[in-house]
């Protein structure tokens, strides 16, 4: 049945996803909701939410200030609180609610830096697309706001988030940033990477470490990947010949005959079935839709598809 | 690029007027998109031969993902290019959100920068009454509000709202009041009334519609009277009146 998922949580959403570019970057991230995207991106998405300092707060919304719009208590709040935080920036992250009640974040962007003197950046996820579209507007937010395009920076690697990668790092700083120049090395490592890429109008290169260092433990035969787009790549690079699937963007620089984008379990169940693969490249929390299968599934955890790192 | 917002109390003539203008601007030779912002998604209807446009509401509904403006529009008199927003059945759902929802998808497809218009005319339901209806006086979308009114009691009392509206959004970079419209009702006082209150709101009557029969009688052949009748002397009003936003007249 379309939209029924009896196996698979919910994937990483947006908002998760814009955060986890923002992460660590020594802003005020500001999640617009009532509270339970904030808890859903601190207790799942970020796995540096229990090592890594970072202010990650709430607007706590309650039902009046949606009907009311109350706009200037939600800056009076971002006012105050910059008074105890030193932030180089603030983020205004969207989710449904204010998606639904019509924020105007160009106006809040205003009213804030007007406040406070401080760059906001305004990123309107809104809790209906996944992680792979809020990383790349956080990134070309952070662009818009930081980059000067003059800066002497050798290498950058966009889109190496915990939500891909599963560990706790993420590649680039705000000085990187800053420092991004016109001989800047720009690779692209997810999806949101290409994105981010394409943004900055410069050539680039497209490479997944993580599929990299997999390579060489699959065995020959047919293959189908399942992951990020860059990972499915990396490994046809390296000279796998493999399908690609993914449950995330497809670009079309990166798409070749039998690579599909799919968004529902049964459609990965019949890729399975009617593909006659040998091998499987995909995390483990697939495996109950690929009964039947008696090819080799070589394990390749995907954080935001199922948490595992 | 010109970008005006049409407000005004409900059955003043707001679609009337915005239609008309549309029609004087692309008699002028300009290139011209009329966006219905109302649920009942009629603002358009005289500029399309008296034929309803499906409104965008009514596309997304099913599902579909338009990849282009033409798919959400129509050319109608003079090569305007017409959009309806439309918005839920009466009594469910959320109109503002159709709105944004009709503008998120025209950014989506690059509509203005596609087009270059000359000039974009949003025709909006009622009052500001909530974030929804003031999306068209955003950053980025209408530059300047016109408010159509009658010398009528609560056709004034609604443009003072507009105003009022309007003011409270000046630390947001939102459109401002570009002038008065007086659609004549033929009431008692009408035109002192309507001066007198754009004078204690410090802006300018810019046009003044007579109350026409060209006009009625236009509408029942599906056409503006500026498509109908372009010399009668309300066609030449919105004619004057598009010149005067034009900087011409």
């Amino acid at each position: 049945m379309k939209g029924l998922r009896k196996v698979l949580t919910p994937f990483a959403p947006d908002q998760s996803g814009a955060v986890s570019v923002l992460y660590g970057l020594g802003g005020l991230i500001v999640i617009i909701d009532a509270g339970g995207c904030t808890g859903n991106i601190c207790g799942f998405d970020e796995p540096r939410w229990s090592d890594v300092r970072s202010a990650v707060f709430s607007a706590g919304l309650r039902d009046m200030d949606a009907i009311l719009g109350r706009d200037k208590l939600l800056v009076s709040k971002i006012a105050s609180a910059l008074e105890r935080i030193d932030a180089s920036f603030v983020a205004l992250v969207g989710t449904p609610v204010p998606a639904t009640i019509a924020t105007d974040y160009k106006a809040l962007k205003r009213m804030i830096e007007n406040e406070t003197g401080i760059p906001v950046l305004t990123i309107a996820t809104d809790g209906m697309k996944l992680y792979d579209d809020g990383e790349a507007l956080a990134y070309k937010a952070l662009f818009e706001n930081f980059r000067s395009g003059e800066g002497d920076l050798k290498e950058i690697v966009l889109g190496k988030t915990p939500l891909t990668y599963g560990d706790g790092s993420l590649s680039v700083t705000l000085d990187d940033i800053r420092n991004i120049g016109p001989d800047t090395k720009i690779t692209a490592s997810s999806s949101s990477g290409i994105e981010a890429a394409k943004s900055l109008g410069r050539p680039y290169e497209i490479f997944s470490s993580k599929a990299s260092e997999l390579a060489s433990k699959i065995p020959s035969g047919k293959v189908l990947v399942c992951h990020d787009e860059v990972f499915g790549k990396t490994l046809r690079d390296a000279g796998i010949k493999c399908d690609i699937a993914t449950y995330f963007a497809l670009h079309d620089e990166i798409k070749e005959t039998g690579d599909v984008k799919i968004t529902e379990e049964d459609e990965f169940t019949e890729l399975v079935m009617n593909g006659g693969y040998d091998v499987i490249v995909a995390d483990e929390c697939l495996k109950p839709l690929a009964e039947g299968f008696e090819g080799q599934w070589i394990d390749a955890p995907f954080f935001a598809l199922s948490g595992r790192r | 690029m010109l970008k005006i917002a049409v407000y005004g109390k409900g059955g003043i003539g707001k679609s009337t007027v915005t239609s008309n203008l549309a029609a004087a601007f692309a008699s002028l030779g300009k290139s011209v998109i009329q966006i219905g912002c109302d649920p009942k998604a009629d603002s358009t209807i005289n500029l399309l031969g008296g034929k309803p446009l499906k409104p965008v509401i009514e596309i997304l509904k099913d599902g579909v993902e338009p990849t282009s403006a033409e798919e959400v529009s129509a050319e109608g008199y003079g090569g305007i290019l017409c959009i309806e927003t439309g918005g839920p059945t009466p009594g469910l759902g959320c109109a503002g959100r159709g709105i944004i929802a009709t503008f998120n998808l025209l950014d989506e497809l690059e509509l203005f920068k596609n087009r270059k218009p000359d000039v974009v005319l949003y025709d909006v339901l009622g009052d500001v009454v909530c974030g929804g209806f003031a999306a068209p006086i955003r950053e980025g979308y209408a530059e300047q509000v016109l408010i159509v009114t009658s010398g009528e009691k609560m056709a004034l009392y609604a443009a003072n709202n507009i105003c009022q509206a309007v003011r409270n959004f000046e630390d947001r970079g939102y459109a401002h009041v570009g002038g008065v419209i007086l659609n004549h009702r033929n009431v008692p006082g009408e035109t002192e009334k309507v001066y007198a209150f754009a004078k204690e709101h410090g802006i300018d009557v810019i046009a003044e519609i007579p109350r026409s029969d060209d006009i009625n009688e236009c509408e029942d052949m599906g056409k503006t009277a500026v498509e109908g009748r372009p010399d009668c002397e309300a066609s030449q009003r919105f004619i004057g009146l598009a010149k005067k936003l034009l900087g011409e007249g």
